[in-house]
């Protein structure tokens, strides 16, 4: 399967809205096979959807994302692990051993269904962390 | 002792004020966060310490062209830089933001300050003035609406007449403006006309002009909507109720590129980009004879067809938080959403007046809103009449207890975005009850 990294420089982007570069990793049997780099230009939602939708990619990983975009990349078929942040090759080695749910590669503000993307224990520990985000911000 | 209590004191004051504020060291790395920005960007300060600032801002120049660097770079400060930030409800928003250095005793550079004000009220009012909407402002996670999105760039770029159908309030004007300011002609006007609206005469004139002398009172040169539209773009709405007389014309602009103001004896050429739009079906008009055919295949190069609001009713939670938040800007209220029971009755109602009418019916319940919700007793009457007569229709059959608890189920997961722990949350129902009923109720 083919997976996308939001970069910026060595780390991931902060915002996949506003980046324009991502990592393009092909990984068989969890083990990388190959990988490289693609601008995706396009600025708008719907066209960087397609556009990764088109270089074969069925998970993207990125820091924080707006709905309009989660939304473009669903109604492609793109799966979202976002609120990632963290140096690129751990990101991609924490991704390839089950382990990105970790605290160091978690950035903060994500808003709910932002995390929706993520799967078996490491979903349910994001939406443990969404909701307890949620109870805060209620609190606060 | 002191040191404490004037780190209390500065918390209190910076706590105070209605900028949000955050510091950070030299490594990035933020050391203090204020109660405004905490409103502004919705991270708590206890999340925010202590992280890079890139994390927490989630701003469009943090890595291309980061504000705070410069100044640290340059020893200058930056004042009211407007730039966008995603905050953590996943919108788009723009503040204005100031930077400055921080020194110790010694003169030596610690870190630096960040402020920020919310420019989102200023720039959609903007927005709105201006008109200057994009695809971005078309709310819509509907996949009829996501396929349109998709080709709207090509379509943009393409320079070619557009024919946009779709019913009263369904956004067609929207998306009109959203082709031209997408397109190469963006920075040339983009006029609008209502074919509809005006009788024979008085819509030659409107769009072609006259000279001086053409008819009495025509005492100097007028320019039309395609004069003003010179290099840009016009956009014919209600084209379908235009008179055989004008579709001629029209038919003459499109092929020829060329018109002739009222009295004039020269034909002016028209660098216009023409996108039409109506209510109507052309190609059923055509068929009755009432449309010329060959004006029909000249607008329908490219269709748009525009699915009504009944048609998308997973975009309805969407559009009801837009508008609240749009209402709350402008009546200055803090209203956070809708109760269950009026959610479902604004699910359940057809909108004949589409996007327009929910627009409308939610400054209506803005106006008798007191508290934090919308409730059913804030919506206008007849939505209100419906959502009764469901609910009495539920207690004589007895069955639309179960299809009213489907409703509900479906509003708290779409309001959660299919997030089903939070919508069981919201419910007040355990997680594993809520997957229960998701099973026994089939939805």
């Amino acid at each position: 399967m083919k997976i996308a990294i939001s970069v910026w420089n060595n780390s991931l982007s902060n915002v996949f809205d506003f980046s324009t570069n991502v990592l393009i990793v092909d990984i068989e049997d969890a083990k990388e096979v190959a990988r490289s780099k693609v601008n995706l230009e396009d600025t708008l939602a719907q066209q960087k959807a397609k556009k990764l939708k088109d270089l074969g990619v069925e998970t993207l990983i990125c820091g924080a994302i707006s709905r309009e975009v989660v939304f473009a990349l669903d109604s492609v078929g793109i799966e979202v692990l976002a609120y990632v942040t963290g140096e690129v090759e751990e990101v991609l080695q924490a991704h390839l051993n089950n382990s990105l749910d970790a605290a160091k590669f978690v950035m903060p503000g994500c808003w709910h269904g932002a995390r929706n993307g993520f799967g078996g224990c490491m979903r349910k520990r994001r939406l443990r962390s969404c909701a307890k985000e949620a109870i805060n911000k209620k609190g606060g | 002792m002191s040191n404490k209590k004037d780190y209390n004191q500065q918390e209190i004051i910076l706590d105070s004020i209605s900028e949000g504020v955050f510091t950070v060291d030299e490594n990035w790395r933020i050391t203090s966060f204020n109660r405004a920005a905490h409103e502004i960007t919705g991270i708590a300060p206890s999340e925010a310490i202590g992280k890079y600032c890139r994390d927490i801002l989630h701003a469009d120049v943090c890595q291309s062209d980061c504000t705070l660097q410069q100044t640290m770079n340059t020893g200058k400060a930056v004042t009211n830089r407007v730039v966008h930030i995603i905050d953590a409800n996943g919108n788009k928003r723009a503040i204005a933001i100031s930077t400055a250095l921080l020194r110790d005793k010694a003169g030596d550079i610690v870190g630096g300050v960040e402020t920020f004000r919310d420019m989102s009220t200023i720039e959609n009012l903007r927005k709105e003035i201006m008109q200057k909407y994009s695809c971005e402002d078309i709310i819509s996670q509907s996949p009829k609406m996501r396929n349109i999105f998709e080709v709207l760039p090509n379509i943009a770029k393409s320079n070619i007449t557009v024919l946009i159908e779709g019913p009263s309030g369904s956004g067609k004007e929207l998306f009109a403006r959203a082709i031209h300011n997408l397109s190469s002609r963006k920075d040339k006007p983009f006029i609008a006309i209502n074919c509809g609206a005006l009788p024979d005469a008085l819509l030659e004139s409107e769009l072609f002009g006259y000279k001086a002398g053409a008819f009495t009172d025509a005492k100097k040169d007028k320019l039309g909507r395609f004069d003003l539209a010179q290099g840009g773009t016009i956009f014919l709405d209600e084209i379908g109720d235009v008179s055989p007389v004008m579709q001629v014309k029209l038919l003459r602009v499109l092929q020829e590129k060329t018109y002739e103001p009222v009295g004039a004896v020269a034909s002016v050429s028209a660098d216009v980009r023409v996108i039409a739009a109506t209510n109507k079906k052309l190609e059923i008009l055509v068929e009755q004879g009432k449309f010329r055919e060959d004006l029909y295949y000249r607008i329908n190069v490219m269709r748009i067809e525009l699915p009504p609001l009944k048609d998308r009713k997973e975009d309805i939670h969407l559009l009801i938080n837009h508008f609240i938040d749009k209402f709350n800007r402008i009546h200055n209220k803090h209203i956070t959403g809708v109760t269950d029971q009026a959610a479902a009755a604004l699910l359940a109602y057809d909108y004949p007046g589409n996007v327009r009418e929910l627009e409308n019916i939610l400054e209506h319940c803005f106006v008798l809103c007191s508290g934090d919700l919308i409730q059913v007793k804030d919506l206008p009457v007849h939505l209100r009449r419906s959502s009764g007569a469901n609910q009495s229709c539920a207690a004589s059959s007895g069955v639309t207890i179960k299809q009213m608890e489907i409703e509900l189920i479906k509003a708290a997961i779409d309001r959660n975005n299919g997030n089903k722990t939070a919508a069981a949350k919201e419910l007040g129902i355990d997680k594993s009850t809520l997957f229960r009923k998701i099973k026994s109720l089939g939805i």
